[in-house]
């Protein structure tokens, strides 16, 4: 029998397996090798959590696959350590002692900020083109075209915006980077799908940012899981539609002890949050429709050999 | 023996249900329509260990993009014992053995450029830097140690340090005018900034017995400067302050940088001590100073257990060491003349009082 037009009407196609116990072993063990190696073993720590997240994370009952390796991680990392992280070093340190003068002082620090987040646009891309190449559902791997330099200055200029709005692009700039993302993403040779939209978020963002003080910023919550709602609502993939049923409660208990989680044990606890990120997504991440597997053809587009190094240079986190 | 699996052939995402059986050479399945698969125990791999409910997923080095998955995981027990290398990891991306072996040359040599390199850059670098930059830098540095204490300014201490400064300025004739300050503070300690900037404790003077000790001591910080070891650590730090960071990240990296500073300047306090020593013959005070001041040091060392800190992760080399070197490097001046008179000593004592 072959579920060549397999029906997903299930209230939850996602599941995840994975305990906490077996994670528990494997972060204090990556904890140790991390400071016995001063930090050149965190891409095969990360890589080894990565395959237990992902293996442990089932939809329709079929586990996904991480497919890295940590040495990828680490040259890619190198690669950018002498490429990127430290000319720019250099250029900083040079530019202490040749710049003199305020005037001087404040035009080199907004180049080189601007510099920073223009790299920072193409590390997050890139990070998110690796993980994608390195996942695998039913043997099919997913795959991220666009270049990383057209999101990145999206990034920058949208970022900016934001800062001159105090705050009023945000919507704007989240729609069009889950727009950009979303419309590159590809599992085999069917890519994701935006349907254009999301002006009704700025009722929602108004009536927030005016609570933002009284409320001390947790008002901010209530937005964003109105935005993760719409987001996910007007996603669609091969005639399955998503849906994400996050309310700001909700959203405020998987990200505030996530917080608390990483910062009292100095991110060596880091896994225990992704683990509740997985948790969550398998609960509330909810597919309706009737994909036809038959049609889902392998990806055969390039992948990058190495990864992430710049995400990584620049501590930008991730799973 | 038979078991019912899911199978996905690699080109599609389809599901196919299938009844895996045992033969001889490995394991045989059919496909709803109709193609015969085999794959042999020697190409069986493991995808991945089984979940909480038993789930594993195989593949085939003939079809390394196929998956088969099984539920029933006493079956692992029993490929275990026909599939050799099922456990093997040879299907998944090989790490690249020459990028690694690359890469790590790379490392290693970018690491010896540091710990060979840096230093003699950092002699270049340093003569290249006009002087006025070390003078701002050796400023802001004396301002970070300073902040929050106050600077002693009684006239007759200012004169007196004037005073035992003049004759070892001459000897020594360092490429910058010395500025020498006291700090109003209790810790035993002189330090020298890039630029000729020298600051002394006021603890420092507290703990000496006599202006020789004192004297001592400043012959030493006017060694450094005279050797402009300030400006040179000053630049390897921050050299290598900006590789290590680069490489290990943050905290790793403040340690590497660390260890490089310490590693050199205990050479440099050995060559400061030998300097300091021709600076007090020829200026006639005499190097007996500077044996009483250390002598006592390491009176307080030994009591306070700090000789047994290892050597190698201390800036300067233990004080019983150095006395040693002291003694035996002692020469004479043929005459003998006290660094300060007995009513400057006195008002040296008093510059801190306000």
């Amino acid at each position: 029998m072959s579920d060549q037009a397999a029906a997903i009407d299930e209230r939850a196609p996602f599941s995840f397996v994975g305990d906490m116990g077996p994670l528990f072993g494997l972060v204090v063990v990556n904890a140790l090798l991390t400071i016995v190696t001063l930090g050149i073993y965190r891409f095969w720590a990360r890589t080894r959590v990565r395959r237990f997240l992902w293996r442990n994370m089932r939809l329709l009952g079929e586990p996904f696959e991480y497919s890295g390796v940590g040495s990828e991680l680490f040259v890619g990392f190198l690669i950018v350590v002498f490429i990127v992280l430290l000319p720019l070093g250099i250029v900083n340190a040079l530019a202490q002692f040749l710049i003199q003068g305020d005037v001087g002082a404040i035009l080199f620090n907004m180049a080189y900020y601007l510099v920073i987040l223009f790299l920072i646009g193409v590390g997050l891309y890139r990070a998110r083109r690796y993980r994608l190449t390195r996942t695998t559902w039913r043997g099919i791997r997913a795959n991220q075209t666009g270049a990383g330099k057209q999101y990145a200055i999206r990034y920058v200029g949208y970022t900016i915006l934001q800062g001159i709005t105090l705050g009023w692009f945000t919507p704007a700039k989240n729609v069009r980077l889950w727009d950009f993302r979303l419309a590159n993403t590809w599992f085999g040779n069917a890519r994701f799908k935006y349907a254009r939209g999301g002006e009704g978020l700025y009722r929602t963002f108004a009536i927030c940012w005016f609570l933002l003080i009284p409320t001390l910023g947790i008002s901010f919550l209530w937005y964003k899981a109105r935005e993760l709602r719409t987001l996910t609502a007007k996603t669609s993939y091969e005639k399955t539609q998503f849906e994400l049923d996050v309310t700001a409660g909700r959203l405020a208990w998987l990200v505030i002890p996530n917080a608390l989680i990483t910062i009292f044990t100095v991110g060596l606890g880091a896994p225990f949050a992704q683990w509740r990120t997985a948790r969550f997504l398998a609960i509330y991440l909810r597919a309706r429709g009737t994909p036809d597997f038959s049609a889902i053809e392998q990806d055969l587009r390039a992948r990058p050999q190495f990864g992430e190094g710049l995400a990584d240079g620049f501590n930008l986190g991730g799973v | 023996m038979d078991t019912s699996a899911t199978y996905f052939d690699g080109q599609a995402a389809a599901a196919h249900t299938v009844t895996v059986e045992t033969t001889q050479s490995g394991l045989a399945f059919v496909l709803p329509s109709g193609t015969e698969i085999s794959w042999p125990y020697n190409d069986l791999r493991l995808i991945d260990k089984p979940d909480i409910y038993g789930r594993f997923v195989l593949t085939s080095l003939s079809q390394r993009e196929a998956r088969l998955s099984i539920s029933d995981d006493t079956w692992l027990a029993f490929l275990d014992t026909r599939a050799p290398d099922l456990r093997s990891n040879d299907v998944r991306a090989r790490a690249r053995g020459l990028w690694v072996i690359a890469t790590a040359t790379l490392v290693v040599s970018a690491a010896v450029a540091v710990v060979l390199l840096v230093p003699g850059l950092s002699i270049v670098i340093g003569r290249a830097i006009p002087p006025s930059w070390v003078e701002q830098i050796g400023e802001d540095v004396v301002a970070q140690f300073a902040a929050g204490e106050r600077w002693c300014t009684g006239t007759g201490g200012t004169n007196a340090v004037a005073q035992m400064v003049r004759p070892l300025e001459e000897a020594g004739s360092p490429d910058f005018h010395l500025i020498v300050r006291v700090l109003d503070s209790d810790a035993i300690n002189a330090f020298a900034a890039p630029g000729g900037r020298i600051v002394i404790f006021r603890g420092l003077i507290d703990a000496a017995e006599s202006a020789d000790e004192v004297a001592g001591v400043l012959a030493h910080e006017i060694a450094h400067v005279i050797h402009r070891h300030p400006t040179e650590a000053t630049i390897r730090v921050l050299g290598s302050w900006i590789f290590f960071r680069a490489v290990l990240g943050d905290s790793a990296g403040s340690a590497g940088t660390l260890l490089i500073a310490f590693a050199h300047s205990r050479e440099n306090e050995v060559q400061a001590d030998r300097t300091a020593l021709t600076l007090l013959r020829e200026t006639g005070i005499g190097s007996q100073g500077m044996a009483a001041f250390f002598e006592r040091l390491t009176d307080v060392e030994v009591e306070s257990g700090a000789d047994r800190i290892p050597s190698f992760l201390t800036t300067h080399p233990p004080t019983g060491e150095r006395l040693r070197a002291i003694e035996a490097a002692r020469v004479q001046p043929t005459t003998v003349r006290p660094a300060l008179t007995a009513a400057e000593w006195k008002d040296l004592k008093a510059i801190c009082d306000v």
